[in-house]
């Protein structure tokens, strides 16, 4: 690396063209550097092997809106601490275009190159057409029958809900921008099963993960297909359906599962960053339906602290996956917040790079690394520590200030109407599916059955398993996912009280975000922590037939 | 596994009722008002605090149990009569303490390491080996439930037993040499209340269940040893 000004700010800002290179000028994604440096350091567990792109193969640079939220956000200038989006950033044409093996501790260079993921820089934009496959195409049974959906048969122009007014359309609902495809009617649904297909990177067949065959055969995309406009009536409220009043009978109420905590007015969170109390989510893309909400805890509530607990999910187009993040905050780390907000957005941001490079599977040892790795570059101001003592004193102030869970997660629709995935996690948050109103916790250790004092304990990020430990989870059509942290999780518990009873309505997505984050905010006195959930369902479950 | 009730912390008030304590029982009693009052400004807290009264002199004697001060009309009056036995007083916890755990199981809830504050006056004077005593109830294998103790001294107090009482050094307190002892109760008390909201409070967010308030009026007993 040359001058502190270049250091790892100019691999972040893209100023550099050496992207990924160490100090002596090698390529430090290259196996066999990466291995003989492994060799030198045997305290450094060994990374998997990290699987380089097609000869030939340039990563692409995906559209805009295929970012998570953080990586709008401006970078800060030479000498401030970084912003909380994730070091992700173009750079000049010639850079790299391979993707940076996970760094060890002690090779400080290759640290950075994995926290800022696989070289954003060298990503190009995928040439007109290819992410988006072929043309639009009903698919064999037709764009209403093209996916499985058992329960929930699509019925076109069916009100979604017969209680109230039809619900706001995901506001990146595919449909919403596809050329060809305005809307008049926003409240309008549109057949399921209709979406393009396409191949893409990721389109080959994936060890233990389904590759994106669509639906109907047709490639996930919002941009190049078109379908006739007005194909299906507007919506229209339902006859008799009784008009929204503000006075309602429990129209404003929170919701109770048990016996309530206090009622109290929240104080506001310190001012910088903005954090705000609550925040929701959720769209549909090609075969899946996504809900998240974050809202923060009655603790915090009260005390005037922010919310520590944050999740990001996005949608990876060219390989149909679904990408997200959830973390929770260590409330002993002062600054936690900021901590989970970067582990997110760099966990995300990592696997997206690493999908992009067409990798069959992301390597979630580097995803872990890289979140780590911003954490501790947070703590330095983006400046390379200069060595292992340096670089263990900003790890401790990592752990001291921005201690924070994670899981970490993609899910794809499979071929036969469910949906595949793998997660990895480091701390106490979890994920559960919920078949036949079951929850089944798929991180479950049956530690908690056997304890007599309940601990509070985690190992949180900046530390993480090496190497990581994923697990894998199949839902099937009628399945819910669920991604959550312990303030979800622990008055869940097995999911047979209240909470449980209150969570078993995800067997079927809310028909907007907000749903799930009223849902979330539930009062139950004793559980004051925050909360975080995504909910991820096979898209044909969205309620009355809404696609 | 079930869906847990609530999360709770056991909360447990050993306080001397020695006979040197007599004139000192109006500023205990304040205390343990104030405490309540304290309290039941904050419902949230209060909400995951099980709070038990103990007073030992020659034996121990429990005035609350396991109480939800929310319910509370008031909480009870200590007294002052007979020695100091520590070692009536830890066989005691360690029998109540994992009883008390376990009853708070059966009825759903998580539970946290119970805390106990611990204020005395003096050296104990009756009783047989109240150390064994002590590592019995603190050793986590012998007893998995084995409370977190805060040890406060005032008065006359060795400040290396009161040290030897705590478990760590960061949870052992004496009394500026000196202080008047009603001040030094009320700093107890005050230390007690915000060391039991501020817990309650954080005991479920990924902090150390108990977090200790230092009181007014002490000095850590580690400095004085």
């Amino acid at each position: 690396m040359g001058t502190p000004e270049q250091g790892w700010w100019g691999v972040l800002l893209g100023l550099l063209p050496h992207g990924g290179r160490k100090r002596d000028g090698s390529a430090a994604w290259e196996e066999g550097v990466w291995r003989a440096s492994e060799e030198r350091s045997p305290q450094v567990p060994h990374p998997p092997s990290h699987p380089s792109p097609p000869p030939g193969r340039e990563p692409r640079t995906p559209p805009e809106d295929r970012r998570p939220s953080g990586r709008g956000l401006p970078g800060p200038a030479r000498g401030e601490r970084p912003a909380l989006g994730p070091a992700r950033h173009p750079a000049p044409a010639g850079a790299p275009t391979t993707g940076a093996p996970p760094p060890g501790p002690e090779d400080p260079a290759a640290w950075a190159d994995a926290a800022t993921g696989p070289p954003e820089p060298g990503r190009v934009p995928a040439p007109s057409g290819e992410a988006t496959g072929a043309p639009w195409a009903p698919g064999p049974t037709g764009p209403e029958t093209g996916r499985p959906g058992p329960g929930t048969p699509g019925r076109p122009g069916h009100l979604p809900g017969s209680d109230g007014p039809p619900p706001a359309q995901p506001a990146t609902d595919p449909w919403a921008t596809a050329p060809g495809n305005r809307r008049t009617d926003p409240g309008r649904p549109g057949p399921r099963g209709d979406l393009p297909g396409s191949g893409g990177p990721g389109a080959a067949a994936r060890e233990g993960l389904p590759a994106w065959d669509g639906p109907a055969g047709g490639a996930p995309s919002g941009a190049g297909p078109s379908r006739p406009s007005g194909a299906v009536p507007p919506v229209r409220p339902p006859a008799g359906a009784e008009p929204w009043e503000p006075s309602g009978p429990g129209r404003w109420e929170r919701i109770v599962a048990g016996r309530p905590t206090a009622v109290f007015e929240a104080k506001p969170p310190p001012s910088d960053p903005y954090r705000p109390d609550t925040f929701c989510d959720g769209w549909s893309a090609a075969g899946l339906t996504v809900r998240l909400a974050s809202v923060r805890g009655d603790a915090h509530r009260h005390a005037g602290v922010p919310r520590q607990d944050d999740g990001v999910v996005t949608w990876h187009r060219a390989t149909g996956t679904v990408v997200f993040a959830v973390a929770d905050g260590v409330s002993s780390a002062v600054t936690s917040h900021v901590g989970s907000t970067l582990a997110c957005r760099t966990a995300v941001n990592d696997v997206l790079a690493q999908l992009d490079l067409g990798r069959p599977e992301p390597d979630w040892t580097r995803v872990l690394a890289a979140a780590a790795f911003q954490l501790v570059m947070r703590i330095t101001g983006g400046r390379q520590p200069d060595d292992a003592e340096e670089m263990a004193a900003a790890r401790q102030a990592a752990s001291r200030d921005l201690a924070t869970t994670l899981v970490a997660g993609i899910a794809r629709v499979d071929g036969s109407g469910g949906v595949r995935g793998r997660l990895v996690r480091v701390g106490d948050s979890s994920a559960w599916t919920l078949e036949d109103g079951r929850f089944r916790e798929l991180f479950a250790d049956g530690e908690e059955d056997d304890e007599l004092i309940s601990t509070s304990h985690v190992r949180p990020l900046p530390w993480y398993p090496q190497p990581a430990e994923p697990v894998s989870f199949r839902l099937p059509p009628l399945g819910t996912l669920l991604v959550g942290t312990d303030g979800f999780g622990v008055p869940l518990g097995g999911g047979t009280g209240p909470v449980g009873e209150l969570f078993r309505v995800l067997r079927e997505p809310p028909a907007r975000p907000g749903v799930l984050a009223d849902l979330l905010d539930f009062s139950r006195e004793t559980f004051d922590d925050d909360r975080t959930l995504l909910a991820l369902w096979p898209r044909h479950r969205l309620p009355g037939g809404l696609s | 596994m079930r869906e847990a009730e609530g999360q709770l912390l056991p909360v447990y008030l050993l306080a001397d009722e020695s006979g040197s304590m007599d004139e000192y029982v109006g500023n205990l009693n304040a205390g343990m008002r104030s405490l309540h009052m304290a309290l039941l400004r904050e419902p949230m807290a209060a909400a995951k605090i099980r709070f038990s009264v103990l007073g030992f002199a020659n034996s121990v004697t429990e005035r609350l149990a396991l109480a939800d001060l929310r319910d509370e009309a008031e909480l009870p009056r200590l007294s002052a009569y007979g020695g100091t036995n520590y070692e009536a007083a830890f066989d005691d916890l360690r029998t109540r303490i994992p009883r008390d755990v376990r009853t708070l199981k059966a009825q759903g809830y998580r539970v946290h390491r119970p805390a106990v504050f611990f204020l005395s006056d003096g050296l104990p004077n009756n009783g047989g080996d109240w150390r064994e005593a002590h590592r019995r109830l603190t050793d986590r294998a012998q007893t998995p439930a084995a409370p977190n103790i805060v040890s406060f001294g005032i008065g006359s107090v060795d400040a290396a037993t009161v040290l030897a009482v705590a478990t760590g050094p960061d949870y052992a307190y004496v009394s500026v040499p000196g202080a008047d002892l009603g001040n030094c109760i009320a700093g107890f008390f005050s230390s007690l209340t915000k060391s039991v909201v501020e817990s309650g409070n954080s005991m479920v967010a990924g902090a150390p269940t108990l977090t200790v308030a230092p009181p007014e009026g002490f000095v850590m007993a580690i400095d004085e040893v």
